[in-house]
């Protein structure tokens, strides 16, 4: 009997049919937020939307909270009219997690990070649907729902906050691209980082 | 991976070995600055050359010494990480190449692979001084060094690493022996070798020609030194019928991935892949294909989203077979076989010979000669019928290991694939029972010559008894066997042999012991009527095991075959009706008419055919059942999608797949614990010879059913043991 190999290579794992690829449609999903109140993508339609995958013990995001790097592109960007989703995906059953109220306070208290929803995914499922990998992984959705980019938030991959300043900051130029209405030069960018905690 | 023993002792040996020889490199490759020591890494800069030489290439390293369990990367991290790397700050005129990166391991940590190194690392680079430098002055080389050094959590490190050296006209190792352990880990070009890398959408094919006389590999993994380019968790190597490019990787792309036109791949095997080397680099070509590629008569060597590595299989939960992770020793292996056999004599294939050999014990007690001669016979017996089961047992292993070396894939219990093997059982079993009804006397029908033979040679008919126990044993993988079994086919043949035979050891002890103590023979009764009586009662197990043995016939054969396997008996019943006949004429026709049925009721091919066609009808439409036929390919796609998947490899022939399925798996209980954790059942079902079964279960380290296999999103895939009880299998489930 003839088979083909198309027919497994259509299934190899972590690579489920409605995975998030660049130019077509991100995945929709509702999550609970930090206050328990649910947050569904889809209501976003209509705004140019940035996924951010964090996860407050990993040195790569206090990197860019330390320096205030993440925080003032949060604040610069939702003043645009921009929503921001933080999304934490880390396991109920590893040493980082952190229940809302504390995680709420850490980021939103005593970062003062400005996401419009800092969202819970313990069981990982959307973390895995976006293949999000590091801590940060970063997304940008445009207006009609699809996604314009997605990787490392920029182009200096270390834990050194220093680096910052010279970097090019991917996730800035794909927002300020995409709502000019230009095409985005960069769409995909080697994400760097912690590990996501899955379960 | 589950690593099979004889490969999990080369790995242990090779890391001792690596990590003598790294010790021995640390401690003779002084450097003059003190290591940087954190928590999870000791970092520091190493030297081969006991002086740097103007005008010539010294070697240096960065010697990274991890905490246990913690790692750093390779070049290519992987999902995350980035590579160590330095920040060279040098005197003028002096270089420093890019690392010569030594080959990486592949590491877990829950769906994300990443590549990169635990234990001890030296990750070695070229320097080169001027022509100018004057001997006897020195140089220093210093810069900083970073690196990302993950467990479960990730920290990331950094410090000023620096190294003196002398300047001399000349240099020595200053241990070349270590030194060239330390290079010997730099995958070096594979000779001969070649490679494309075809890609198409987000699938990428790595089609693989080793060198012509190469040994074969039966396990690979692969790994693209370009990084951001590769899903590490999804990968999948096979061996292919194509001659030009006999092996293969299916590698799915990233988001955006931009593979070069040329790249590296390293190439590791456990086994010696040319060159005496267990790894090297293959410059592949890249080209894009408008279709997606189809490759046919391939082999799934191995999965990468289901192997994990050796460090993470140590932890199987509660109620896995022992055995049924990591390697086994052949210690092991043989106690396990042994105890196995003696499992064996409780189990219900078996039952039927065991009351035989009640019987024929019972018997011994009768014969009215003195204490001391029937003690004698006894063991003998004893003695002969051990003999007949541990040879049989080693006849079923030679022609197993026949079977395999003529490169057929085959499992234990392979000879009830064969519907043509469970006829003759029938027969056997069912004469047996005619025969202990009184239907007809062996005495009347055999030449008086073979009766006299086995008259003056008892042993003969206690070694037949012997081998008539094993052919009936063969579906019964007892517990403990599978792992022995497992192990044992990818041993040498000689240790397949010894495990084979400590079964033999095993089942046959029970009855040496009572032959030889045969004092509990005291409590029978005195021989009388009632051994008649016994006798015939004896008859009904041998018809049960009969029609278990139809059964399988009806699975294999469609219900056509056993119908006509049914009728068969029919004639065999008459054919042994007519040998109890006093006329010999009447003995002669009895015998030819129950030959001629057993030739004639003889399970055909075109029935078997008839049957996988219906079964694979069936496959594809089961969709509503409750269990799914067994696809590999949907148990990624589930997993991917976070369910776990529960799969059943059985088959008809296999009594303890049919005991667990009947008194364990279909219970509402062991059905509601599924359900509640939307596990999705699917059945393998090995009646017949499936050679993705049989590769399937080889992967799992076993060579028979039944095996339980749990696959939960993210890890190892988890064994059941073979007996199964409700609360092992909803224990197992309620963790998931």
């Amino acid at each position: 009997m003839k088979r083909t190999l198309t027919l497994i290579a259509a299934s190899l794992a972590f690579a489920a049919a409605n995975a998030a690829t660049v130019g077509q449609a991100a995945p929709d999903f509702t999550l609970t937020d930090v206050n328990g109140k649910a947050v569904k993508l889809s209501d976003f339609k209509g705004k140019h939307v940035v996924l951010e995958w964090t996860n407050p013990n990993c040195p790569f995001v206090v990197k860019h909270y330390g320096s205030n790097n993440m925080q003032t592109l949060q604040k610069d960007k939702t003043a645009k009219n921009v929503v921001w989703l933080a999304v934490n995906s880390t396991a109920k059953s590893h040493q980082d997690y952190m229940a809302p109220a504390a995680l709420s306070s850490k980021m939103i208290g005593e970062w003062k990070a400005a996401p419009t929803g800092l969202l819970m995914d313990e069981s990982g499922t959307v973390g895995k649907s976006y293949q999000a990998k590091t801590t940060p992984h970063m997304y940008v959705i445009d207006p009609t729902g699809k996604l314009v980019f997605a990787g490392g938030i920029d182009d200096k991959r270390s834990a050194n906050p220093a680096d910052v300043k010279t970097a090019k900051n991917f996730v800035r130029a794909a927002l300020d691209e995409s709502m000019a209405g230009k095409p985005v030069s960069v769409s995909t960018a080697t994400p760097y980082g912690c590990s996501i905690k899955y379960n | 991976m589950i690593q099979p023993f004889s490969r999990a002792l080369k790995f242990a040996f090779s890391v001792v070995q690596t990590t003598a020889a790294l010790a021995l490199a640390l401690a003779s490759f002084t450097a003059n600055a003190a290591p940087i020591k954190t928590p999870h890494a000791e970092v520091e800069l190493v030297s081969a050359d006991t002086a740097l030489v103007p005008g010539q290439t010294s070697r240096i390293g960065l010697s990274i010494k991890h905490a246990t369990h913690w790692h750093t990367y390779w070049k290519n991290p992987g999902d995350s990480g980035y590579p160590t790397k330095v920040t060279w700050a040098l005197p003028a005129g002096v270089t420093v190449s890019e690392f010569d990166w030594p080959a990486p391991q592949r590491l877990r940590t829950g769906p994300l692979v990443n590549f990169g190194y635990e234990n001890e690392v030296i990750l070695p680079a070229s320097v080169t001084i001027p022509a100018a430098a004057a001997a006897g002055s020195e140089i220093t080389i210093k810069g900083k060094a970073e690196w990302l050094v993950c467990k479960d959590v990730c920290i990331p490190e950094d410090g000023e690493v620096s190294l003196t050296l002398p300047v001399a006209a000349t240099a020595q190792k200053r241990d070349a022996k270590a030194w060239a352990g330390v290079e010997a880990r730099i995958p070096a070009a594979l000779s001969g070798w070649s490679g494309e890398a075809r890609v198409s959408g987000r699938e990428m094919w790595i089609a693989l020609k080793p060198a012509a006389g190469a040994p074969k590999m039966s396990k690979f993994d692969v790994f693209p030194e370009v990084e951001q380019i590769t899903e590490p968790a999804a990968q999948r190597v096979y061996s292919t019928n194509d001659a030009n490019f006999p092996f293969g990787a299916m590698l799915r792309l990233v988001d955006g991935a931009k593979v070069p036109e040329n790249f590296k791949l390293v190439v590791s095997s456990p086994e010696s892949i040319g060159a005496s080397a267990k790894f090297g680099f293959v410059s592949v070509t890249t080209k894009t294909l408008a279709e997606p590629q189809s490759i046919q008569g391939y082999t799934l060597l191995a999965d990468a989203s289901k192997d994990a590595p050796a460090s993470d299989v140590a932890a199987p939960g509660a109620g896995v077979a022992a055995g049924a992770s990591g390697g086994m020793s052949l210690l092991a292996a043989i106690a396990f076989a042994f105890v196995g056999g003696m499992i064996l004599n409780l189990m219900p294939c078996v039952f039927p010979v065991l009351s035989l050999k009640i019987l024929s014990f019972a018997q011994h007690a009768g014969q009215g000669h003195s204490a001391v001669e029937r003690r004698g016979a006894m063991r003998a017996h004893g003695l002969f019928y051990a003999i007949g089961v541990v040879v049989s047992f080693l006849a079923l292993a030679g022609a197993l290991l026949a079977l395999k070396g003529a490169g057929s894939a085959v499992g234990w219990g392979f000879q009830l694939q064969n519907p043509g093997v469970v006829w003759v059982l029938a027969v056997i079993f069912f004469l047996i029972g005619l025969n202990l009804m009184g239907a007809f006397e062996v005495g009347t029908m055999a030449p008086s010559s073979l009766l006299s033979f086995t008259a003056k040679n008892p042993g003969v008919d206690a070694f037949f008894s012997g081998v008539l126990a094993v052919i009936a044993a063969s579906p019964c993988t007892a517990p403990f066997m599978g792992a022995a079994l497992g192990f044992a086919l990818t041993q040498s043949a000689l240790a397949a042999l010894i495990v084979f035979a400590a079964l033999g050891v095993g089942m046959a002890l029970p009855y040496v012991i009572l032959a030889w103590f045969p004092k509990w023979l005291d409590r029978l009764p005195r021989p009388g009527p009632w051994m008649i009586t016994f006798k015939q009662v004896l008859a009904f197990p041998m018809f049960l095991t009969v029609v278990w043995l139809i059964w399988v016939i009806a699975q294999q054969a469609t219900i056509d075959g056993a119908a006509i396997a049914l009728v068969g008996l029919v004639g065999i019943a008459f054919g042994a009706w007519l040998l109890g006949s006093v006329r010999a004429r009447a003995r002669m026709a009895g015998a030819l008419a129950a030959a001629l049925a057993v030739v004639l009721a003889w399970p055909s091919t075109a029935m078997v055919e008839a049957s996988n066609a219906v079964s694979a009808a069936s496959a594809t439409s089961a969709s509503s059942a409750q269990w799914k036929p067994w696809n590999p390919e949907e148990i990624a796609k589930l997993n991917a999608e976070g369910k776990s998947v529960f799969v059943d490899f059985t088959a008809a022939w296999c009594v303890s797949c049919q005991a667990n399925k009947r008194f364990v798996l279909t219970r509402d209980d062991v059905q509601k614990a599924f359900a509640q954790k939307n596990v999705v059942l699917m059945r393998a079902d090995w009646t017949n010879r499936d050679e993705r079964i049989t590769q399937a279960l080889k992967q799992m380290n076993r060579s028979g059913v039944p095996v339980y296999a749990l696959h939960a999103p993210g890890k190892p895939v988890e064994l059941l043991p073979e007996l199964l009880t409700v609360g092992i299998v909803t224990t197992t489930i309620a963790r998931l």
